[in-house]
Formats: C-alpha cells, sequence, structure tokens
C-alpha cells in the first residue's frame, strides 16, 4: 500500500511518516511545498534523517529514507494541491492517504489563512484523494473539536457552536468535509501533542510550547518594566485546577493512527490522547515556574484579574480554552481495534513536565533575561 | 563667560517639564530642554546618543541630526507631545526627517529662527576635535546659552531620572534637581501620554517579537503578537491603534517603581551640595517658596522678579486618581509601593522638612 501524506514535514505528519517506515514496507509519498518534485524530495527527506536523530530512532531508517519516501511538490492550498496529474495517476487505487497539513494559527487577523487552508485545504486533499481512488481518508484534526463541553467527550461527531475559537472552528468543518466526502475516512482526534516520549524532542511550537513560550515573554515585558517583577508578581490565571489537560506525546500519536491503519480500524472516530492526563495546575505550576514566575492563582471568572492580569489573559486567550471545561477523551474506539496495542500513555510527573519545558527553552534559547532598557 | 550646567531629572510626568519652563524663564538660563529625549529616540538608543571613547565632530553632529524612526513615526501619524514645539511652517525640515534637536530644543530656543539656530550649531559643532560625547554636548550647551547670552543652561529630558550615571559622568560639576511626583499620579499621567506610550509600547513589542522593530526587520515572531499589538509595528502604525491600545495604570505604576529604585541608587552617589530633591506636591502647595529655593540653588542669587514670574506658571490640577475605581486604585497602590518604600527609605518624603544626611530636600 502507498502512503500520500500531506503535512509530511510538519509535526505530526513527520511522526506518521517515520512510524509508517519502521512498521511497514510501504511507500511514503508527501505532498510538500517545493518549486519541484526534486526539492520537494529533498526537503521530506531531509527532515526526516533529522528526526531520526532527534527522536533516536533505528539508523536503518536513514536508508528507508532513502528508498521508500519521495515527494510531489504541491500545497493543499491550491486546487487538488496543485500536484503533477500525470505523477499523482500512478498511485490510483492502493493509495491511504493521510491529510497531516492543517493551520495551527488561531488569531483574528489569519482568519483568511486559516479557512483556507484547515477547510478549503482538506476540500482540496479530499478532491485528490476521490482522483486517485483513494483506499481510506486519514484526517488528522483535533480532540480540543469538543470546544467548550466538559467531561467525557465521547469519539462522535463535533458539534458546531461550541468551539472556541477559530482553529477549533475550522478543524469541525474540515471534520464535517471529510465525513461527506464520500470517502472511507478516519478521523484521529489528538489531544495537545507534545514532544516525543524518550527524547522531549520536539519540531512544534504550538499548544503547551506556545503556552510556555508566550508566558516566558510576558515574564520579561514585566521584568523590562520593573527588574524582579515577574518573580514579584503572583499571577491569577482563569484555569480549572483539578481538571486535567491531555498532553500525549507525538510518537505515541503516530503509533496508534499507524496501528489503526495497520489493523484496517472501520470508518470513524478516534481520539489519540493520553490515558493518563496530566492535572492542568500541575502543568501550570511547571510552566510559571519555567518562565520565572511563582505559581499561579487559578480563579473561575475573568472578572477580578487585576489589570497586569487580565493582560496576561487576553494574550493567553486562545490557551484560556485549554484550561477550562476539563474534559476526559472517550478512547474506546482506539481501544476497541487496538487493544492492548494502543498506547498505554505516560505519565507526566512534575520532572518530567520540566524536562520538558527546559528542552523546549534550550533548543530555543529562551533562557535569554530580558532586553533590558538600557540606562 | 563660565557657565553653569543645571539637569533637571525625574521619571517623567512629574512635573520637570514645568520647572524646567520658569527656570529657562530666569534672565541668567538657557533652556535647552528635550536633548536627550530626543538624541536617544525616547530613552530607546541610550547607547548609541552616549558612545564610549571619543567621537568626531561629524559623528556627534550625526547623533544631533540624523532622523530618529520612532519620534518621526508619531509626528507622521499626527501624535505630537507637548514638549515637542517643532512646528512644519518653521522649518524646512518636515516629517519623517525632522532632526532630534529640531524637534525641541532648537525650536524652543528660537521660536522663529529655527533653521537659523540649527545650521548655526551645525558649523559651531564641526568645528569640534574629536574628543568624548560629553565634551561634545557640553559645548552645544553652551552654545546654545551663549546664542541667547545666558551664563546657565539647563537641560531635562522626559524620564532622564534614567540616564543619572551617563550624565553624572558626563557632567561632574552640574547641579541636579530632582523633581518627585506622587507615583499614582505619575503613573495617571504616564498612561495617557504619547511619549511614554511609545517607550512602554516599543518595550512591549521588543520583548514579544524578540527583536527592536525598529531596528530589524525580522518578524519571524510576529505571530506572538496580539491583534492589538501587531497594530503597533511601524510598517502597520496608526494613530488610532496606538491611542486606543490598553496600557494599565498598573504597568505604568510598576514602571515608575523601577524608575525611583535605579534612580535613587544613582542619586545616593551625587554629593549633597549637587543634588537638590523637590516634591511637585511642595511646589504647587507653596509655589513662592520653592520657587525662590530652585533659583537659589541654580544660580545661587536671588531674583524676586523671576520668583514672581515663574511661580505663576505652577497650577494644582485636579487629581485622576480620585477617578479610580477602589480595585484599580489598590492595584495602582500596589504597584507604586516599592517606589515609596525607596522615597522612604531615604526619608524623602514631600511637606517634612527633615535634617537631610545627604540630600537637601524642600
Amino acid at each position: 500500500m502507498d502512503n500520500i501524506l500531506t503535512g509530511a514535514t510538519g509535526f505530526v505528519g513527520s511522526a506518521v511518516a517515520l512510524e509508517l517506515l519502521s512498521r511497514t514496507k510501504d511507500a511514503i509519498i508527501g505532498i510538500v511545498r517545493a518549486v519541484d518534485d526534486d526539492a520537494a524530495t529533498a526537503r521530506l527527506r531531509t527532515t526526516l534523517h533529522e528526526l531520526i536523530g532527534g527522536y533516536n530512532l533505528d539508523e536503518q531508517l536513514h536508508d528507508a529514507v532513502e528508498h521508500r519516501v519521495s515527494a510531489l511538490a504541491g500545497d493543499v492550498t491550491l486546487e487538488r494541491c496543485g500536484v503533477n496529474t500525470l505523477a499523482i495517476n500512478q498511485f490510483k487505487g492502493a493509495v491511504e492517504f493521510w491529510h497531516c497539513a492543517a493551520s495551527l494559527k488561531f488569531q483574528d487577523r489569519h482568519r483568511a489563512e486559516i479557512e483556507t487552508t484547515n477547510v478549503n485545504g482538506t476540500a482540496n486533499v479530499l478532491a485528490l484523494a476521490g482522483c486517485v481512488s483513494a483506499h481510506r481518508f486519514n484526517s488528522v484534526s483535533t480532540a480540543y473539536v469538543a470546544g467548550s463541553r466538559a467531561g467525557l467527550i465521547p469519539a462522535e461527531p463535533a458539534r458546531s457552536g461550541q468551539e472556541n475559537n477559530l482553529y477549533e472552528r475550522s478543524k469541525i468543518a474540515a471534520e464535517q468535509l471529510v465525513m461527506k466526502s464520500g470517502l472511507t475516512y478516519r478521523i484521529l482526534r489528538p489531544g495537545v501533542v507534545i514532544g516525543h516520549s524518550a527524547t522531549r524532542h520536539t519540531t512544534s511550537d504550538d499548544g503547551m510550547y506556545g503556552f510556555l513560550r508566550n508566558l516566558i515573554k510576558y515574564a520579561r515585558v514585566l521584568d523590562r518594566t520593573r527588574i524582579g517583577l515577574a518573580s514579584d508578581h503572583e499571577a491569577s490565571l482563569v484555569a480549572s485546577p483539578k481538571g486535567n489537560l491531555d498532553l500525549v506525546p507525538v510518537d505515541h500519536v503516530a503509533a496508534d493512527a499507524v496501528g489503526l491503519a495497520s489493523a484496517d480500524a472501520p470508518q470513524g472516530i478516534y481520539h489519540l490522547t493520553n490515558p493518563n492526563s496530566t492535572e492542568i495546575k500541575e502543568v501550570l505550576d511547571v510552566c510559571f515556574d519555567t518562565a520565572g514566575f511563582p505559581p499561579p492563582r487559578c480563579v473561575e471568572q475573568p472578572d477580578g484579574l487585576c489589570a497586569v492580569d487580565r493582560k496576561l489573559y487576553e494574550r493567553m486567550s486562545f490557551y484560556n480554552s485549554y484550561l477550562v471545561n476539563p474534559k476526559t477523551f472517550d478512547r474506546s474506539t482506539v481501544e476497541a481495534v487496538l487493544g492492548h496495542r494502543a498506547m498505554a500513555g505516560k505519565m507526566l510527573d512534575r520532572n518530567e513536565l520540566e524536562s520538558l519545558c527546559a528542552w523546549y527553552v534550550d533548543y530555543n534559547q529562551l533562557g535569554r533575561q530580558a532586553v533590558m532598557a538600557q540606562r | 563667560m563660565e557657565q553653569t550646567p543645571v539637569i533637571v531629572l525625574g521619571t517623567g510626568r512629574c512635573g520637570s517639564t514645568l520647572v524646567s519652563r520658569m527656570l529657562g524663564m530666569h534672565p541668567e538660563a538657557a533652556d535647552v530642554s528635550e536633548v536627550f529625549s530626543f538624541v536617544t529616540d525616547l530613552g530607546t538608543r541610550i547607547d548609541r546618543a552616549f558612545p564610549a571613547g571619543d567621537i568626531s565632530a561629524k559623528d556627534f553632529w550625526s547623533i544631533l541630526a540624523d532622523p530618529q524612526p520612532r519620534q518621526n513615526l508619531l509626528l507622521d501619524h499626527g501624535l505630537q507631545m507637548a514638549e515637542v514645539t517643532y512646528r512644519p511652517s518653521a522649518s524646512r525640515y518636515q516629517v519623517p526627517l525632522v532632526p532630534p534637536i529640531i524637534q525641541s530644543m532648537v525650536p524652543t530656543a528660537a521660536p522663529s529662527g529655527c533653521d537659523t539656530l540649527f545650521n548655526h550649531l551645525r558649523v559651531l559643532m564641526m568645528k569640534n576635535p574629536v574628543q568624548p560625547v560629553a565634551d561634545h554636548y557640553r559645548s552645544l550647551f553652551e552654545a546654545v546659552a551663549a546664542y541667547s547670552d545666558k551664563r546657565i543652561w539647563v537641560e531635562r529630558s522626559g524620564g532622564g531620572l534614567r540616564l543619572v550615571e551617563r550624565l553624572r559622568a558626563a557632567f561632574p560639576d552640574a547641579k541636579i534637581v530632582h523633581l518627585v511626583r506622587d507615583g499614582q499620579a505619575t503613573a495617571l499621567s504616564m498612561q495617557s501620554h504619547i511619549g511614554f506610550r511609545m517607550a512602554l509600547l516599543c518595550g512591549l513589542l521588543t520583548e514579544c517579537l524578540g527583536v527592536d522593530p525598529f531596528e530589524s526587520d525580522d518578524r519571524s515572531d510576529e505571530d506572538d503578537l496580539s491583534d492589538e499589538l501587531v497594530e503597533l509595528l511601524p510598517e502597520r502604525f496608526s494613530a488610532d491603534a496606538f491611542l486606543e491600545f490598553d496600557l494599565p495604570a498598573a504597568l505604568c505604576g510598576h514602571y515608575w517603581s523601577g524608575e525611583i529604585i535605579a534612580g535613587l541608587a544613582a542619586l545616593d552617589r551625587v554629593p549633597a551640595n549637587s543634588l537638590l530633591t523637590v516634591h511637585y506636591e511642595d511646589l504647587v502647595h507653596d509655589p513662592i517658596k520653592i520657587t525662590r529655593q530652585l533659583g537659589r540653588f541654580v544660580s545661587g542669587t536671588d531674583n524676586e522678579g523671576w520668583v514672581r514670574y515663574a511661580s505663576a506658571l505652577v497650577t494644582k490640577k485636579p487629581s485622576r486618581v480620585s477617578r479610580l475605581t477602589r480595585p484599580e486604585r489598590r492595584e495602582l497602590d500596589e504597584a507604586c509601593a516599592p517606589g515609596f518604600a525607596a522615597l522612604s527609605s531615604r526619608r524623602c518624603t514631600h511637606r517634612k522638612v527633615m535634617a537631610p544626611s545627604r540630600m537637601r530636600i524642600i
């Protein structure tokens, strides 16, 4: 079976590609933004070679990359992804599609891009998959299409109107397109994806890492305003302290995703989440500590926030939705197919959270102090 | 004529503009204010304005005359601070190429002959030898004072307290007047002042973007800017977005505290007979007395005519602090508390006559 991937150079897509290389003998064909097919292939292979090192994977995978990985120049925002028609037609029939490409932006000013990439992009990929009569269409979504719902979240179609932001809205719309496409599909919904379970390596700047990075920058703003203000300031944050946050390592997401494909899991919706989710307060304490703040106070509503905390709340508005309305994602559809082969999940205690944060800070050289105003 | 340097320092929005205007009316004093505000581009390019080592006349003139981005951006969008006495009709220099010293010092010294004075200063400054920047600045201020036949020059720049170490090093013989105003009132004034808003927002942009957007084209972290903040990037800047940006008074209060703490630590090293601390509230309460004492400190003589004339500039403005809600007031109090603590630890509180160990307090 050939596998055609969009987003193969991205965080989740590249992990899926590596998992496919490791567990199957299939070919991997990426649809990659590049000037031509040769450049697309080079770009994809380079990404995967680097990650084999970053994830400390079997060195033999390097050969697999060279022999089983290729790419077509394309762009999900273009009609049928803009790929070479002759090239794509050779894959008719025996092909599994993996749609991993997405925009993770959320600001209002990126509304058009979010819609174009996540909704129109999905339509374009579906059209391409239809052209080659794809055997199965795996669509990577997000568990947080659950929006403002709380409690146990079943693996069922998401409801419009409960989304928290433009990103979630676009992913719900994309799922609806997939379900209406007429293709046999699996909708894969990861939790908040974090770095590799063993090496902590990540190429993501989003999710928990976006939260941490923006927290660090806010601490620098405060320290620039008055030296030592960040460490003096006990911030209040709108969050449900006892709720859980679903942090799931990228290799676990890929393992469950490819496991489902290997088991020819039926059409449906699957939560690729962590059975051992982490308490929100623990995650917040570690992130705030990493940024140089004291542990935050969790409050239920933004009404009583002081002005400095209100600015933080506004700045972090995208992430607020992950900190309230705690959710537990039903993994029964995954476990029904994979049974004991499903990823058992990773316990993320305080030490591990600190290591994850420290890895990201060191790798991205975020550890410098505020750019102190000159005197 | 031997000239006496006088430097008026404060956090900004503390009454120092009023004091420098009052001193500028003294028959022996020339007001050379806002030079450091604008050659540092509102305090964001201090290192550039105070280079180490000796510099040439050409390099010094570059500091005085090369247009600066932030101040010109403000003017270009019709955002003119009261301190900017530049008038487009009075100079051939137009936005966005208005030189720093034409923003305020030159038009203040020569309202109807701005370009004439500017050209005169260029001719004079270009004759200077290679020398430390401090000597270049001194020659500039002396030239402006001499232009109006004065023996005292008074420099004041908003937020100049930040520069006290550099100014002391540059002008060790200067008399320093330190203006202190109630932190809450100062913070509220900073919140709405164009210059302070620009300086604080530039800091915000720099930390969120990872680079100073006025010094670098790198926008790789632009997605970390909120929709509100991204509109303040220089390439997208609008007056409406600038004025509408919600800058909490408490953040200004924290800034005030930081400036007071650092500024007082630096002023601790100034000899007692070279430093006068004036509380704005005392000036408003008894303008005649405080003006007289200012005059004596600066000129060494009494001039009652000037005292009456200058003290008439002092007016009591209604406090904006009373308009705050209780939670806002509480938050502002907390933000200013470290600054007040630093003042109290030096017994530097207004309307209290104490026997100062180090400072002359009036």
